[in-house]
This record gives C-alpha cells, sequence and structure tokens, in this order.
C-alpha cells in the first residue's frame, strides 16, 4: 500500500500536531510559574521546536529515502536505533496519555461535568484507532480537507479574544533570573517534542524542490498563532491568567462583541475536537511505526489492541488516579525529552555538517521507497 | 443481511458506531426533561448569618401559561459556607442545582466585611459558572434584594441584568463581575471595584413594589413567585426599591473598604479611559457670552491620555484629557439671544479654565481619598511599575511605608475641551 503524503500534508500535520497541545492547560501553567515572562519563555520553546523540525527537515534532504531507522543504525548501530526507537514509542505512549487527559477534562467542563471516562475513551479511541489503521495518506488527507475548517476556527477564537481585552497593559517582568528561565525551559521540554512524528514518518513525505520550506511555512504560520494567541490571553485575564486552564475557551469567555450571541465557546470546541482526534491519530500511528520498527514481526491487528490496553491501564490506574500527570511530565518526561529532543538532535546536526554523504535534492527527484 | 455484515466487518468502525447508537440512544431518548432534575438559579444572594452565610436563590421554575411571563421562586438555606448551603437549596428545593444560566451574584455590605474571595470560591470553582457573571454589592440584604427583583421577571423589557449591564458602561465605568473582581484582587494594588445597588423604601429608583419575604419558622425554604403573586408566609413588606445611583464597592485585599459615593466616583472618572458618557456642570461661567452662568455639558467623548514619569525622584501622574461635549442646560439670571444660541461652537479661555478648575476640584476629592485611605483607584502603582521600573523600584526603597506611596505622586489633569458642532 502506497502510504506516501505530500509537503503540503506534512505542513498541515505539523500545525495541527505543534498548536493542539499548547492551547489548553500550558498557557495558565506557564503563567503561575513565571507570570508574564511566560511570553519570553513560549517564544523560546516554540523557537527550539521550530529549529528541531528544521534540523529534521536538513536530515530528510540529506537521506532522502532513508527511515530514521535506517539513519540511526546507519551513524549508531541497530541495538542503539532501537534503544532510541524504544524512548519514542514510550514518548508516544505518554503523549497519548496526556493528550486523553488534557482533553477529557477540558471537554468535561465545557460539555458535561458528569460525563465519565469510559464514554470519552469509547469514543475517542476508536476514532484515533482507525485513523491511525487506515494509514498515513489517509490520515493526511481528511486532516488537509479540515484544516481550513480549523484555522478559521482559531482565527476567530483570537479575533473574538482580541475584543475582549479592555485595556493593553504592558506586560512586566519580575523576579525573573536566569535560573528560573532554565527550569522552566528544561521543565516543559515535553510539551514541545511534538515534531517527534516527523521522524517516524520521514521516508514517507514525498520530496520535490521547495518540500522543506512548504513545511516550514506552516510551522511558521502555527508559530505565529500560537504566540499571538498567548498575547491576547495573557492581554484578555493578566493577574489572573493563572486561573484558567482552557485557554482556547476561556480566551472567548468574555467576549460581548456578537450581541446576545451565546455558547460561542463552541467554536474553540469544534477546533479542539478536530485537532485531538488528528493529534491522537498522528501519535498512535506514529507508535506502531516505532513498535513495528522495533519488532519487525508484529502484526498491526495485534499492536493496535495492545496499545489500547495500555493505554486504557496506563491512564485509568496511573495518571487519572492520581491527577498528577503534568507532575510526573515535569518531573519526569522531562528527561526523556532531554534525550529525544536535545540529545538526539544535536547529534544529527553533527551528522548532517560532518558527514561525507553530499547528496542534494535534484530536480526531479522522487522517492523511491515508499512502503 | 450478508451484505450489510460484510460491509460493517469491512468497516469496523461502523460497528462502533452502531454500539454507541445501541447503547446510548434509547438512555438518552428515555432520560425525563432536564428540568425536572435540576434546579436553573438565575440569581444568587449572599448574606452573613450566625452560622455562617444565608444563600438566597432566585430558581426558574417551567410553568406552562400563554403570556410571556416567566416563573420564579426564591429558596434560602443557612450553612457554614456557600457551598454546604447550595446543598442545603439543593435539598429543599429537591433538584440539583444548575448555575449555568446564572446571571448575578449580590453580596451585601456585611458578608463584605468578610474576605469575599473566600465566601464566593465555591462560585468560581463551578465549571457551570462563568466568570463574566455580574458581582454587585448591595447595602442592606441580599435576600431581601433579590425578592425585590422577583417582580421585575415579570417586565420583559425591564430587569435587574439590564440595570447592571447598563450601568456597567455607563454609570460605574467599569466591569463588575467575578473575573473583574479576581483580577483586582491579584493586582499588586490589590484593588476591586465592584457596583453598588441600594435597596431602599424610598420614592426615587426602581420601584419593584411586590414580593415577600421568606416564608418558615427559621427563615428558610422557599417563598416568592412571579407575576405579581406571592405565596409563603408573607411578614412585613421590605425596601422594595433599587436605587442605582453610581455608587461603587472598593475592595481592599477582598474586604470591603468603602463604598464611594456618587461625588467620588465622578472625579475618579477623570482618570477613567473607559468612561465616555457623562454630564459636567460648570458654575460661575463668565465670558464674552455668559454671565454668572451655570452650563450643563454632555460630554460626548473623551480621549484620555496618561502619561508617568519622574521629576527629580518624584512620580508624576498625568493626565491629558480631550473633550468633546455638548451643552445641555444653561442656568443664568438673564438669558440673552448670545447664551440661547442652541450650539455653542467655540470655548472661550473662560470657560475653559472653568472646565479646567472644576474636573481638578472633582479629582481632588478623589485624590484626597485615595492618599487617606492608601486605595490606588488609578492603577498608579502598575502604570509607574511598568513604565519607568527602575525609577519606581527605587522612589518605593526610599519610602518607609511603601504603601504610602499615592502620598508622594504629584497628579496633573489637563482638560482640553470642545464642543461638538
Amino acid at each position: 500500500m502506497r502510504e506516501g503524503i505530500t509537503s503540503r500534508q506534512a505542513g498541515i500535520l505539523c500545525f495541527l500536531m505543534m498548536m493542539s497541545s499548547k492551547l489548553l492547560a500550558l498557557p495558565s501553567i506557564l503563567f503561575q510559574e513565571t507570570g508574564y515572562f511566560a511570553l519570553v519563555i513560549i517564544f523560546i520553546l516554540l523557537s527550539f521546536e521550530t529549529l528541531l523540525l528544521f534540523i529534521f527537515i536538513k536530515l530528510k534532504e540529506k537521506y532522502i529515502n532513508l527511515t530514521f531507522y535506517e539513519i540511526l543504525s546507519k551513524i549508531l548501530g541497530k541495538i542503539v536505533a532501537k534503544i532510541i526507537y524504544f524512548l519514542f514509542s514510550l514518548y508516544f505512549l505518554l503523549a497519548i496519555v496526556h493528550l486523553i487527559y488534557d482533553n477529557f477534562i477540558y471537554l468535561r467542563e465545557a460539555i458535561f461535568e458528569e460525563a465519565r471516562i469510559e464514554r470519552f475513551l469509547l469514543i475517542f479511541l476508536p476514532v484515533i484507532c482507525a485513523l491511525a489503521y487506515k494509514g498515513l495518506n489517509s490520515l493526511a488527507r481528511t486532516a488537509e480537507f479540515f484544516f481550513v475548517f480549523i484555522v478559521i476556527g482559531i482565527v476567530c477564537c483570537l479575533a473574538l479574544g482580541l475584543s475582549s481585552i479592555s485595556e493593553f497593559t504592558l506586560p512586566t517582568f519580575e523576579n525573573i533570573s536566569f535560573g528560573l528561565t532554565f527550569n522552566t525551559l528544561f521543565s516543559y521540554l515535553f510539551w514541545f517534542g511534538d515534531f517527534a512524528f516527523f521522524l517516524i514518518i520521514i521516508d514517507k513525505i514525498k520530496v520535490k524542490n521547495g518540500f522543506g520550506r512548504t513545511i516550514m511555512n506552516y510551522t511558521y504560520f502555527c508559530f505565529l498563532f500560537i504566540f499571538i494567541f498567548y498575547i491576547i490571553f495573557y492581554e484578555v485575564y493578566k493577574n489572573t491568567s493563572f486561573m484558567h486552564n482552557n485557554a482556547i475557551t476561556d480566551i472567548i469567555a468574555l467576549t460581548n462583541q456578537v450581541g446576545n450571541l451565546e455558547k460561542l465557546n463552541l467554536i474553540a470546541l469544534l477546533v479542539v475536537m478536530f485537532t485531538i482526534f488528528y493529534q491522537g491519530g498522528v501519535l498512535l500511528y506514529s507508535l506502531n511505526q516505532s513498535i513495528t520498527t522495533i519488532f519487525p514481526k508484529s502484526i498491526k491487528v495485534q499492536n493496535f489492541i495492545t496499545f489500547i490496553i495500555t493505554i486504557i491501564l496506563l491512564f485509568l490506574f496511573f495518571f487519572y488516579s492520581t491527577q498528577k500527570i503534568h507532575v510526573y511530565l515535569e518531573d519526569y518526561g522531562k528527561y526523556l525529552a532531554l534525550i529525544l529532543f536535545l540529545i538526539v538532535p544535536i547529534y544529527l546536526i553533527f551528522q548532517i555538517i560532518f558527514d561525507k554523504n553530499k547528496k542534494k535534492i535534484k530536480k526531479g527527484v522522487k522517492n523511491e521507497k515508499i512502503n | 443481511m450478508k451484505k450489510l455484515i460484510s460491509v460493517l466487518i469491512k468497516h469496523p468502525i461502523l460497528i462502533v458506531c452502531l454500539i454507541v447508537l445501541i447503547v446510548y440512544t434509547p438512555t438518552a431518548l428515555l432520560m425525563p426533561a432536564d428540568t425536572s432534575q435540576r434546579a436553573v438559579i438565575t440569581r444568587i444572594g449572599i448574606d452573613s448569618a450566625p452560622e455562617g452565610v444565608e444563600v438566597s436563590t432566585i430558581i426558574f421554575v417551567p410553568t406552562p401559561n400563554t403570556s410571556y411571563t416567566e416563573n420564579y421562586k426564591l429558596f434560602s438555606a443557612k450553612a457554614e459556607n456557600v457551598s454546604l448551603a447550595l446543598q442545603k437549596i439543593s435539598a429543599y428545593s429537591g433538584k440539583k442545582i444548575a448555575l449555568n444560566l446564572t446571571e448575578m451574584i449580590v453580596v451585601n455590605e456585611e458578608i463584605s466585611n468578610s474576605d469575599l474571595l473566600e465566601v464566593i470560591d465555591p462560585l468560581s470553582r463551578s465549571t457551570d459558572l462563568g466568570n463574566d457573571t455580574s458581582l454587585i454589592c448591595t447595602n442592606q440584604s441580599a435576600k431581601d434584594f433579590l425578592n425585590a427583583t422577583l417582580n421585575l421577571n415579570s417586565a420583559s423589557d425591564l430587569n435587574i441584568e439590564n440595570l447592571v449591564n447598563y450601568s456597567k458602561d455607563k454609570v460605574y465605568n467599569t466591569d463588575s463581575n467575578i473575573e473583574s473582581f479576581y483580577q483586582g484582587y491579584f493586582s499588586p494594588q490589590k484593588i476591586s471595584v465592584l457596583g453598588y445597588i441600594e435597596l431602599t423604601n424610598g420614592e426615587t429608583g426602581l420601584s419593584t413594589s411586590g414580593g415577600s419575604s421568606a416564608s418558615g419558622s427559621s427563615g428558610e425554604g422557599t417563598s416568592g413567585s412571579g407575576q405579581g403573586q406571592s405565596s409563603g408566609g408573607g411578614e412585613q413588606q421590605k425596601n422594595t426599591t433599587l436605587l442605582n445611583e453610581g455608587r461603587v464597592a472598593v475592595y481592599k485585599e477582598g474586604v470591603l473598604d468603602r463604598v464611594l459615593t456618587q461625588e467620588e466616583l465622578k472625579g475618579l472618572n477623570w482618570f477613567n479611559p473607559r468612561c465616555n458618557e457623562s454630564y459636567l456642570k460648570v458654575e460661575n461661567v463668565t465670558d464674552d457670552i455668559f454671565n454668572n452662568a451655570t452650563i450643563t455639558f454632555k460630554l460626548l467623548r473623551k480621549k484620555l491620555n496618561i502619561n508617568v514619569y519622574f521629576v527629580n525622584g518624584v512620580p508624576v501622574f498625568e493626565g491629558t484629557l480631550k473633550l468633546i461635549m455638548d451643552v445641555d442646560q444653561v442656568s443664568q439670571e438673564d438669558l440673552d439671544s448670545d447664551s440661547l444660541q442652541p450650539e455653542l461652537s467655540v470655548v472661550s479661555p473662560e470657560l475653559r479654565e472653568r472646565i479646567n478648575i472644576t474636573a481638578k476640584q472633582e479629582f481632588k476629592l478623589v485624590q484626597d481619598l485615595m492618599v487617606e485611605e492608601k486605595l490606588d483607584l488609578v492603577n498608579a502603582y502598575t502604570l509607574f511599575s511598568t513604565y519607568c521600573p527602575r525609577q519606581f523600584k527605587s522612589f518605593l526603597n526610599s519610602l518607609d511605608d511603601s504603601s504610602n506611596f499615592l502620598e508622594y505622586v504629584i497628579f496633573k489633569l489637563k482638560v482640553i475641551p470642545h464642543v461638538s458642532i
């Protein structure tokens, strides 16, 4: 089955992945830690994440037809490559659980406070399984279709949020130190590894001239959206930003500019619903690809059943019962993120710079190896 | 059938959809109406009580009728805190409390003498209740206040929510809701401002003429209804006139500090960029046109530019105000043809000076109050720390008591009036 996706589709997936995890609890958590300095923190972390994608694209340009596993095997050996893939699998698994936790809490508050977790899982898991099971191609194509609606939704949220600002005030940075900045950046590194999936699908992106630029354009677009979103959110809520854990809904909660229309949070709700399904689908697909690479003889259906059971058990008995997933991710997830999103990319940078393989993309070059 | 089964096997997502439909559709269809299970609260009043607090709620009671009137009932309960009181109300009404449609919370002065943040904590935690829900203060019992508003529900174009929304933009010129209270509480000055509506038995104001106090020996339970009828015990007639005179309640660290008078609020509004509609009365105007006249201007638009800076280490808070006004009334002993002209297009230097003096006098009233009570009502702290952070920090360090910094701030107000043509 042909699983190639175009650079536009890859860009759209990058956009959705980058955005979806940052518009709910993160703005308030960052504000609680650093006050208005959260704007600087988010700018640094978004720049870092964008740089990561840039490195990955350069890697793709250098090894056009190779999978990430083949690249790692070539430079580090198969055992280290499998260990890194195992760590990526762990990351994807935790990312899915984190996604479920944040969005269940959000949807419960936004729609129905008495909704129980099994109902959410019953709706959420089959959809992301279907998206991931059908393959990257169908996932990317449906994402491409809904992308316009998602962007319109975000623009509406930003516009409504902007109309809620009663008085624009310059943010003041108080009690900021290098230690605090470094600690915050390190603690929230886990949130900024959304492009990890790109490495897993690196061999499936169709290459043509300017493909990297196309993907990066979508990323810059998303960067801009997120940064503007944070500015508006902090301007709307100012000192109470730490109290609002569902930023995308809360940003439009105080708006009174649209006549007597109520329930405008439906716009935010739809944006979140669409993006979480795609993010979940991409994460589950990446998890399956990672596990299949580690265990090449594994069967797809069995893999998916195992993933679902693991996700449910991990969620219910480990994270949901303790309600401390953010604390765990801050305390322990950062080390996983440190290896995957700092040490591995730094090594890849050296590989890109010093490797003698000077193969360049020529006009008309296409991926030959598409599974 | 075989074809259907093969389609289902080929597309397992359809099986999931079918399961969801089969499990949840009958349950949803057989569920009773939500209003029969939930008590929809539209207003909440909080008073202090020997037990802790007394919470009163106005609950919407769905009643089939052919008119536009709606039916409401007042429930009240006393408990240690608001959360427990709401539980009691839930028990009294036999329904689960629903706060989704709550439009207003009223607190009285007495409960405001304790930390209001703690009092309204369960309400702000509720995901049902939006933070844009109006929060206002009243002089007497919040329960009586709610009782007085019961009759207003039957008048579709006259209700207390409209009164509060109008006041937010035209009278107080500040938001008066849960979010604005919290924003003030967590600001460096820790000052929040809430709208203040009095409940009186006077002849001026919005007369509601109806409603009765709570029934039952303990004063708890249910009473009142819409449509001018009242049920329940029926104690003596209470104050039923709602008086909105443009006063606001100022809270410092969540505790009621004082209620500003109309004059004090008017003075404060000179430095309020949101205040765009107001009136200005200038006395003793003598120039080419007027002779010892009292002129009332209607302010149509205003552009306020606030500038903060330091001069020799002394903080200066300067406001430059461009006013577009309209002459509304002229009072003079002998009105002549000049002073009676419908449109006054040029503001004379004498009139400009009188306007400036009047504005400064009005602001001086609130400036003295701010210094005396250490109430930073013009956000001076935030503005200085934003635009002159280092100078302001060293200035504060030089003071024995930094909370008293307003005493050393020089306030300047320059009004440039224009008359609308």
